[in-house]
């Protein structure tokens, strides 16, 4: 956890892996996939758009 | 007359009524209701505070507008508002400590505001999990809302003092805000109706932000017609609020009573069904039997990309929720909980590729369920995998997964979040051990009459809705 500055007791580490350590993990996985044709979500502007088509 | 205790087992919609038939007063309301919280609340712990005097005088021009026959809509309604709005005359808290001692708001916050010009009783405002970060409701500082239902199991969060007091019929409604689930997770574990409308359908001025791209403010209330009452009156562009959206707001009451006859329904099944309690998977085939036999057809839609909705709602509350909240806390951060601290501090290893991947895949996902609308008119999930599981657990166990707690009940709800998709939770049975479970509804965007319209029919068919604690 130092290592990434998580500044957090290390008692806590068994807690923080065990709720949060598969989640972290994945972030890479996303950050890997091809999104090459994808832009942005934007929401505010996405779904208005939508419900006016 | 009706009678005081009475009044809080009926619905909005029947308290309305009696108030114009003249059977009860708002005055008469208000004070059942403030003597319910004074009786119950020791033991629910839904309230962080309750505004008797206010209440009062604003029951008392309700009164004065029902006899001039010039009422709003939701004249002399007791609401209660998650502390994480601005109320105006109280301290917002955000569920945390480290906020308790914060000046008292000298405005409300838009979405209170819209109550209070349609007419509603604030009567207080309600415990949720520090920050609104976190869906269990569980709050070591400030206290843990009971979940009337089951004792020792969470409430539900982030609203989780909203679905606890609305569950203990303290208040007929209540506001939520909902990042992850806020609204329908506690919806389901204390078995009533909560929805999430569409991104940017109600204003969140004077609201805590947590996370920009994922936040919705929406209603907790027994029934589905409540929430559509109440719904009407909420929403709407706010100049206040630039992320609210300039969409027609229609009147949600009169889209109830339709037949579902015709009504296409998607289930993105294998999703559902890798990570489900089995008694939570059977309670929501039998849900859609019931839809079924109302007239719906049912079919499987495809989402592939919601197998991605953890690293995506990670990526984007820890990253959104660290700028929203860091610069703020940091000065405080002697006194916040643990688990926030966790979730700030880990906000950290989310680098600008990971939220920007999760970003681009959320357009994915959302064209992907667009797809899917496009030849099906609602999408249904449980709102839930599992019921209220028991306060501390960090872990749980389904079918053959080993998930981690908050993970697991983000599962359903979160992918609505990531798309801004109106989303319904509503009851739909009970665990072997009397825990509620939650069925969701989802509709395209600004679609809410077609959710609420489908949930109200479920509601017409069945009767978990009808159901109270045993704890009552």
């Amino acid at each position: 956890m130092a290592a990434a500055g998580i500044d957090l007791p290390a008692e806590l580490a068994n807690v923080v892996v065990t709720t949060a350590g598969p989640m972290v993990t994945a972030l890479d996985d996303l950050a890997a996939l091809d999104l090459s044709d994808l832009e942005p979500f934007s929401p505010a502007r996405r779904l208005s758009e939508d419900a006016r088509s | 007359m009706t009678a005081a205790a009475e009044v809080l087992d009926l619905s909005i919609a029947e308290v309305r009524a009696a108030l114009r038939a003249r059977t009860t007063t708002a005055i008469q309301v208000v004070e059942a209701c403030l003597a319910r919280i004074a009786e119950r609340d020791a033991r629910v712990h839904a309230f962080v505070g309750v505004q008797r005097d206010a209440a009062r005088a604003a029951a008392r021009e309700a009164d004065i507008a029902l006899a001039r026959g010039n009422a709003g809509p939701l004249t002399g309604i007791p609401v209660a508002v998650k502390d994480l709005f601005a109320v105006r005359g109280m301290t917002c808290g955000n569920g945390s400590a480290a906020c308790s001692d914060d000046p008292p708001a000298a405005a409300d916050a838009g979405v209170v505001a819209r109550l209070r010009a349609a007419g509603a009783v604030v009567v207080g405002t309600t415990h949720l999990h520090e920050l609104a970060f976190g869906p269990t409701g569980v709050n070591p500082a400030l206290g843990t809302p009971a979940n009337p239902w089951a004792e020792g199991h969470v409430p539900g969060g982030s609203s989780s003092g909203s679905g606890a007091a609305v569950a203990a019929r303290l208040v007929p409604v209540a506001l939520g805000s909902d990042t992850g689930g806020s609204i329908r997770v506690p919806a389901s574990f204390c078995g009533i109706a909560g929805l999430k409308p569409t991104y940017g359908r109600v204003s969140r001025a004077g609201m805590s932000p947590l996370a920009w791209t994922l936040d919705h403010v929406g209603p907790l209330a027994r029934t589905v017609e409540d929430l559509a009452i109440v719904l009407r009156e909420i929403a709407g562009h706010d100049p206040a609020d630039p992320s609210s959206a300039r969409v027609p707001v229609p009147d949600y009451a009169v889209a109830l009573g339709r037949s579902l006859a015709g009504t296409r329904i998607g289930v993105p099944r294998r999703f559902c069904a890798a990570v489900l309690d089995t008694e939570v998977a059977t309670a929501f085939d039998a849900a859609l039997a019931a839809l079924a036999d109302a007239g719906a057809t049912i079919a499987d839609v495809g989402v592939p990309t919601l197998e991605h909705t953890s690293a995506m709602l990670g990526a984007t509350i820890l990253s959104e929720a660290g700028s929203a909240l860091g610069r703020l806390l940091a000065a405080r951060r002697d006194r916040l909980g643990i688990e926030a601290r966790i979730y700030l501090e880990l906000g950290k290893v989310v680098t600008a590729r990971h939220y920007l991947a999760a970003s681009r895949l959320r357009t994915r996902l959302y064209d992907e369920m667009s797809t899917a609308l496009a030849n099906v008119d609602l999408i249904a999930t449980p709102a839930t995998p599992l019921a209220a599981p028991r306060i501390g657990e960090l872990t749980v166990r389904l079918g053959d997964a080993e998930i981690g707690t908050v993970e697991a009940i983000c599962r359903f709800s979160g992918p609505f979040n990531l798309t801004g998709l109106p989303a319904l939770a509503l009851p739909c049975g009970f665990t072997g051990d009397g825990r509620p479970i939650g069925l969701q509804l989802v509709g395209r965007p600004f679609a809410e009459a077609d959710v609420l319209a489908a949930g109200d029919a479920y509601q017409r068919v069945t009767d978990w809705h009808r159901r109270r604690p045993p704890s009552l």
